[in-house]
């Protein structure tokens, strides 16, 4: 073989070696470019990316004119990190101790201990990361968390409820709609080099989108003043009285919206800590209780619709009215008999006169008829947790049935009496209550709108109107006179209820006591009940809850800008409209 | 313009030129005429100028700028997204502050303390309330409406 045959096969060989060592990376080259091409481009940007928390801002809780109920706000935790502490937690505990306000011997002991803990956390003082940071001890830090704040304190506690020391809601509305306020934790995702120094940023197209970071703000439809009325008001009347505790609720009829939500005794929700369960409890929405004569306004509702009593006829009552072995009285009834009509037997509130008109509707057209009032179901309040009350189920035993018209024999609560008495105030329309009106997002667009619930027919629109009417005499002329508010016209029913002894087996000497009234009569702007649990300065509605829904209602007027009658406006140059808080003449009546 | 290499000099040129593809020539081969086509129906060979430094010079001081100006951009690109960050980072101070300051204003707006102040001032609830109406030229239609110390802010 010459020499250039030589040269030649050897050319051959290397390049044909060269062309398969060529052809080998290629299909290297295309395996790690498409078939492993999307593992290894996750892997590159793992290692080159870091994603930092942003957290979120929890969102707020604002009543229905925007004012703030519940706000985050920043606030800064002390942590240690014993196993990188240079010194003695004794030493580390003398040098922190001024700053932190705390006793040396307890900081001591927190530094106790080789794991990672809290020192102090969520303390308001801006300065005090660049003075711990001052000290330059190892093993101790200050993070920045967001701190929960309730800046109106004890106003609508029991509904607007409270977070946890993570944020967590723990009670009421900050509970119910956590995943709502909470919002989602954002991340924004940096570009790091070898070292994980940050060089650049990813999705970031605008500064804004990583910053707003919150969650979504809760509009209530409680309004601050009027729960603020409802409030001082309440710890008024259970002060004087001396009741164990109290609720008033405010209701806008014509949509059912809540304009107070007044529970007492409260507590304050930045101090969650120091009050006890049975405060915190929002349950004037939860409890349930015999209602007693107010009762009676859907007693007599009901046979009105169902056509079995006519608002003139009248009912032979007397003092005492025997069902089976049961004796049913009259409270300060005269003897012998008493003609009452309907309207009457609301105003004297006639127990017997009630069993009468109940005893002109069967079992099941009465239950029914106070099914449609909603009691024995939920309100849809949307309040988690919500009590259903109970309305006995049939077949009725005629004592039960006697005793259901004047409010015994079936519980309800707070919330669900007063939303059905609401309906006799809105043309007979039942009306879902609402406490919460909007969510907005944390850039003010409106996430979800609740609206208010479509209106079921629980009577006929005259019937409400006869009721009303009726029920006006109540304050004119009946059991309801300390209700009256000079320049309105007022209709409402009493209820004063003995209380099951909770040890079963008959009632004891403490009551309910319960006004729930309507004004203007003509075409209601509010519906308010006031609810007194065991006053021990009065026993009737008509001493305790009548004279709280009175000074309730008349502020509330005012502050909704509702005129009283244009015979009590006085011309510019002068006059002055009574006192709303002085004793009226009904009272003195 | 290259000068046309002379005939003697061809072959001796292409050799050195191509050192790999001729094959050892005898002497007499050497001597023997080329077995190539006419000189003057060859085409002209001519010779490249050795490039001048300058241009060497030119295309490295390009790189270079560019590289520099690579860095440049980089580093402006880099400075201002800390600048961005430090911005995202006072809009959130800022907003913060703005949502503590309007605690503080919820707090003082509470009617709860109003009206303790009120009472530590040594004012009393109104015993009556004067519900006044104006004469008809005043009259205009109003609607009652807070002042909008709690309208919600946008962000």
């Amino acid at each position: 073989m010459g020499r250039p045959q030589i040269i030649r096969s050897r050319s051959g060989w290397v390049y044909t070696t060269l062309c398969i060592g060529a052809a080998i990376l290629a299909g290297r080259l295309a395996f790690l470019q498409v078939w492993d091409a999307p593992k290894l481009a996750a892997q590159a940007r793992d290692q080159r990316t870091r994603a930092i928390d942003l957290g979120t801002v929890r969102g707020e809780i604002v009543d229905r004119e925007g004012q703030e109920l519940a706000v985050s706000v920043n606030s800064w935790s002390v942590y240690a990190q014993p196993s990188e502490f240079e010194e003695s937690p004794r030493e580390i505990a003398a040098k922190l101790s001024p700053v932190l306000g705390m006793p040396t011997a307890e900081l001591e002991h927190k530094l106790q201990g080789r794991h990672w803990r809290w020192i102090s956390r969520q303390r308001d003082d801006k300065t005090l990361a660049p003075t711990v940071r001052k000290l330059k001890i190892s093993g101790i830090g200050v993070l920045r968390e967001k701190k929960r704040v309730y800046p109106k304190d004890t106003l609508a506690a029991n509904l607007i409820g409270f977070v946890g020391i993570d944020n967590q809601g723990l009670a009421g509305i900050e509970l119910d709609f956590e995943d709502v306020l909470k919002g989602d934790s954002e991340k924004l995702y940096i570009q790091v080099d070898a070292r994980g120094r940050e060089l650049l940023r990813e999705n970031t197209g605008s500064p804004l989108e990583s910053v707003l970071t919150d969650g979504a703000k809760i509009v209530l439809t409680l309004d601050e003043r009027i729960q603020h009325i409802a409030e001082r008001e309440l710890a008024l009347s259970i002060q004087k009285l001396q009741a164990k505790r109290g609720a008033v609720l405010v209701m806008d009829p014509s949509n059912g919206d809540l304009l107070a939500f007044a529970t007492h005794p409260t507590y304050d929700p930045n101090r969650y800590k120091d009050a006890d369960w049975q405060t915190i409890k929002n349950w004037a929405a939860k409890d349930t209780y015999e209602p007693g004569s107010t009762m009676k306004m859907f007693t007599i509702a009901s046979a009105l619709e169902l056509n079995r009593l006519r608002p003139s006829e009248t009912f032979a009552c007397g003092p005492t009215m025997k069902i089976g072995k049961h004796t049913i009285s009259d409270h300060d009834a005269p003897p012998g008999i008493r003609h009452l009509t309907p309207a009457q037997i609301l105003e004297v509130s006639s127990n017997v006169g009630s069993i009468l008109v109940a005893q002109r509707m069967t079992p099941d057209e009465h239950r029914d008829a106070l099914t449609r009032f909603g009691f024995g179901r939920d309100t849809d309040s949307g309040i988690k947790g919500e009590g259903r009350g109970r309305l006995p189920k049939l077949p009725w035993k005629e004592i039960t049935q006697a005793s259901l018209s004047y409010g015994y024999s079936l519980s309800v609560t707070p919330l669900q009496i007063l939303t059905a008495a609401t309906a006799l105030a809105n043309d007979g329309a039942y009306h879902a209550p609402r406490i919460i009106q909007r969510i907005l997002s944390p850039k003010g667009e409106v996430l979800q709108e609740f609206a208010p619930a479509p209106p079921r027919q629980a009577v006929s629109p005259e019937t409400a109107r006869k009721m009303l009417t009726m029920m006006q005499r109540v304050v004119d002329e009946g059991t309801g006179t300390s209700a009256g508010i000079p320049g309105y016209n007022v209709a409402g029913k009493t209820g004063t209820a003995n209380k099951a002894k909770e040890t079963g087996g008959g009632y004891s000497r403490d009551v309910m006591t319960s006004f729930i009234g309507f004004v203007p009569a003509e075409k209601p702007r509010i519906v308010v009940l006031a609810l007194l649990d065991s006053p021990q300065n009065g026993h009737f509605a008509s001493q305790t809850a009548s004279p709280l829904f009175k000074a309730v209602a008349a502020d509330t007027l005012r502050v909704l800008g509702v005129a009283p009658k244009p015979e009590e406006i006085s011309p510019l140059a002068g006059g002055t409209h009574p006192d709303p808080h002085a004793e009226t003449k009904h009272a003195a009546r | 313009m290259a000068e046309p290499i002379s005939k003697e000099n061809a072959l001796v040129r292409r050799a050195e030129t191509l050192p790999l593809a001729l094959p050892q020539l005898s002497a007499n081969a050497r001597l023997a005429p080329p077995r190539t086509a006419p000189l003057d129906e060859r085409e002209q060979w001519t010779v490249l100028e050795p490039q001048p430094k300058k241009r060497k010079l030119g295309i490295t001081g390009v790189l270079v700028a560019a590289l520099i100006a690579n860095v440049a951009l980089y580093t402006v690109t880099v400075i201002q997204e800390a600048g961005l960050t430090r911005l995202q980072s006072d809009i959130r101070d800022s907003r913060q502050d703005l949502v503590r300051l309007r605690t503080e204003l919820a707090r003082v707006q509470s009617l709860d303390q109003i009206e303790a102040s009120a009472k530590g001032l040594g004012m009393v609830r109104p015993s009556a309330a004067l519900y006044i109406a104006p004469p008809p030229p005043m009259a205009v239609k109003t609607r009652v409406a807070r002042a909008p110390f709690g309208a919600p802010e946008g962000y």
